[in-house]
């Protein structure tokens, strides 16, 4: 009966793994990227100068920038980028009076003057399309992300108790020994980087939780809505009862800060140069683990605090801090290497476990030339995805870069080349032979990434020489990175054409090699 | 400093653990540890990986030292592996 128990948990690691793989490896490449979106998105906008400067100082600036640019206005929003990505985003409501088409935002750099960037969404759209999707309505890929989290939750236990010999077997990694490769790096990747891909599925679905389980909230409140105005009010300006200056910005900033021993995120500015006016001052979402904003709020013409939210019951802390692991904006800059490392370990496991799927089932077909259509379906859709999304990628980088800067729809451009490239990519793959295939879409792959610097340097000012020179660590580790995955494809592409040449031999022998089947 | 500091810890602690089995021990060593050595191998180790939380915690903060204890034994654990395969398979041609 041991075995029995066995052989069923195998059964559904292979099932559910193979299943919601796809969709897995891709949110696992989108996320992992995004522990790196504020960089990314600064390399999408070259014209933004990083400043390094004091966030404080900034909400002043721009606080004086709005005055000048939308005095009428009748909220302001003030958001910092972060502490990776000095600078400031801009919103406001105009007043009744202002044309329909006048500016509602704007982006100023560290030192509060204002820049022109090229439209994008930079690393925030990676981020989206991480748990959103796209093209697909948002609530639905919910769903779908959710269901494949589960899958991996279930993937990650059932492979546990599949994996016989997991500290025996610990420290092992064999090349060139075929499939018994694979399965080792399949173990390697999830054994070594447990904690994390234990932590990232549970806490991912944590995070979308009230979303799956909507009842806790319908028990309680009358619609979603007052739950979240309950739980993150929102406050919205009221009638301008009369002109009075805004008192000074900086020591309401201050003041938080110091309450809350840590920085300040955003400034929220309502009815300005009114009577009424409100500043709220918000934590920073860096500036600690759990993802729970503080505020402070003061009266805009005296200055005094008048009202303060500081969320503190058990459950939200738990679940805010869930979020916050999982997002890692708190992370340093060391730990957030780590964090990347583990996710990348992620993308090896998902994608050698789809791999290990084929690799397993090709020694046991009846004739390899002619695979049945469930095989050839696996194997293409493979290919589709691991070497199409980040294809799809680079050419999102690549399409920044090369796309005119005034179209119109921009931003949605580049987002739809990405797509484009990816589906090219699956096309390609559904129409070659699956082994010449791999080799073409992941030299492509390989060739897209080593692109990326060049046509960097080609295109702006700012090319990975320039920015090793001036120190600029942002843009010249973006260009390294590209070209370290460029290697990283190209390595593969290379392990994939020497496989091809001594082919028939090499199937043999490690066929042969393989003394049964130890794991699923 | 003390990010480096726990890695050589994570690090330290695995390649000693890996170092205790007999199978690996020609590789990683280049010879057989007697048996007594390669328990006192695996208890420091241990040692050194558990040491590192509390060194995590009181340097970092008892939260966020957790979080990269945990990452720290991810990254120190993928080295030993990549240094136990690079060995083997140099002592494989080598042999």
């Amino acid at each position: 009966m041991k075995g029995g128990f066995r052989q069923s948990m195998a059964w559904l690691h292979t099932w559910t793994g193979l299943l919601l793989g796809w969709l897995l490896f891709a949110i696992f490449v989108t996320g992992t990227s995004a522990y790196f979106q504020e960089e990314i998105t600064l390399w999408m906008t070259p014209e933004v100068r990083s400043v390094p400067a004091d966030p404080a100082s900034g909400f002043v600036a721009a606080t004086e920038w709005l005055k000048r640019e939308a005095s009428d206005g009748s909220e302001w929003s003030i958001y910092s980028t972060g502490k990776r990505a000095a600078g400031l985003q801009l919103y406001w409501v105009n007043g009744p009076d202002a044309p329909a088409d006048a500016p509602t935002s704007a982006r100023l750099d560290g030192t509060g003057t204002r820049v022109f960037a090229r439209e994008t969404l930079g690393g925030w759209f990676l981020y989206r399309f991480h748990y959103d999707l796209h093209y697909i309505n948002w609530y639905w890929a919910r769903w779908l992300v959710g269901i494949a989290a589960m899958a991996m939750l279930v993937a990650i236990l059932s492979g546990i108790v599949t994996h016989k010999k997991i500290l025996a077997d610990f420290f092992l990694l064999r090349f060139g020994k075929g499939q018994r490769s694979w399965l080792d790096a399949h173990n390697a990747s999830s054994v070594l980087f447990l904690p994390f891909i234990l932590m990232i599925t549970y806490t991912g679905l944590v995070s979308l939780a009230t979303h799956y389980m909507p009842w806790g909230i319908a028990a309680n409140y009358a619609d979603e809505g007052k739950f979240f105005d309950a739980t993150s009010p929102w406050p919205v300006p009221g009638e301008k009862t009369g002109a009075a200056p805004l008192a000074p910005i900086g020591p309401m900033v201050e003041r938080a800060e110091q309450a809350w021993g840590s920085a300040a995120g955003s400034v929220r500015i309502l009815n300005p140069g009114d009577r009424s006016a409100q500043v709220i001052v918000s934590s920073a979402p860096d500036a600690g683990m759990s993802i729970s904003l503080r505020s402070l709020t003061f009266d805009g013409v005296t200055g005094r605090p008048v009202g303060a939210l500081d969320p503190s019951g058990a459950a939200t802390v738990t679940e805010d801090t869930m979020i916050g692991i999982h997002a890692g904006r708190f992370a340093s800059p060391w730990l957030r290497a780590l964090y990347f490392l583990s996710g990348v370990a992620g993308c090896v496991m998902v994608a050698s476990g789809l791999i290990l799927w084929t690799v397993k089932r090709r020694a046991r077909l009846s004739d390899p030339e002619r695979p049945h259509f469930g095989f050839r379906l696996v194997e293409k859709l493979n290919i589709a995805a691991i070497a199409g999304l980040p294809f799809g990628m680079a050419v999102y980088f690549l399409a920044n870069r090369l796309l005119p800067l005034g179209i119109a729809g921009r931003s949605d451009r580049e987002i739809d080349t990405m797509f484009i490239a990816w589906g090219a990519v699956a096309i390609w793959a559904l129409a070659r032979p699956a082994r010449r295939a791999w080799l073409e879409t992941l030299s492509a792959t390989a060739l897209a990434f080593a692109a990326v610097p060049v046509v960097n340097a080609l295109t702006t000012d700012r090319s990975l020489f320039t920015s090793l020179a001036a120190g600029d660590a942002v843009f010249a580790a973006f260009d390294g990175a590209m070209l370290l995955i460029a290697v990283g494809f190209g390595w593969a592409a290379l392990k994939v054409a020497r496989r091809q040449e001594g082919r028939v031999s090499s199937r043999r022998a490690s066929a042969g090699a393989i003394p049964g089947v130890e794991a699923a | 400093m003390i990010h480096l500091l726990l890695f050589l810890f994570a690090f330290a602690g695995f390649a000693m653990l890996c170092a205790a089995r007999d199978r690996h021990q020609r590789d990683l060593l280049g010879r057989k540890l007697r048996a007594g050595t390669a328990v006192r191998m695996r208890r420091g180790g241990l040692f050194l990986l558990l040491l590192a939380y509390p060194v995590a915690g009181l340097a970092l903060g008892w939260g966020y030292g957790a979080v990269e204890w945990l990452g720290q034994l991810s990254g120190g654990a993928l080295l030993t592996v990549l240094l136990l395969t690079h060995l083997s398979a140099r002592g494989a041609t080598g042999r």
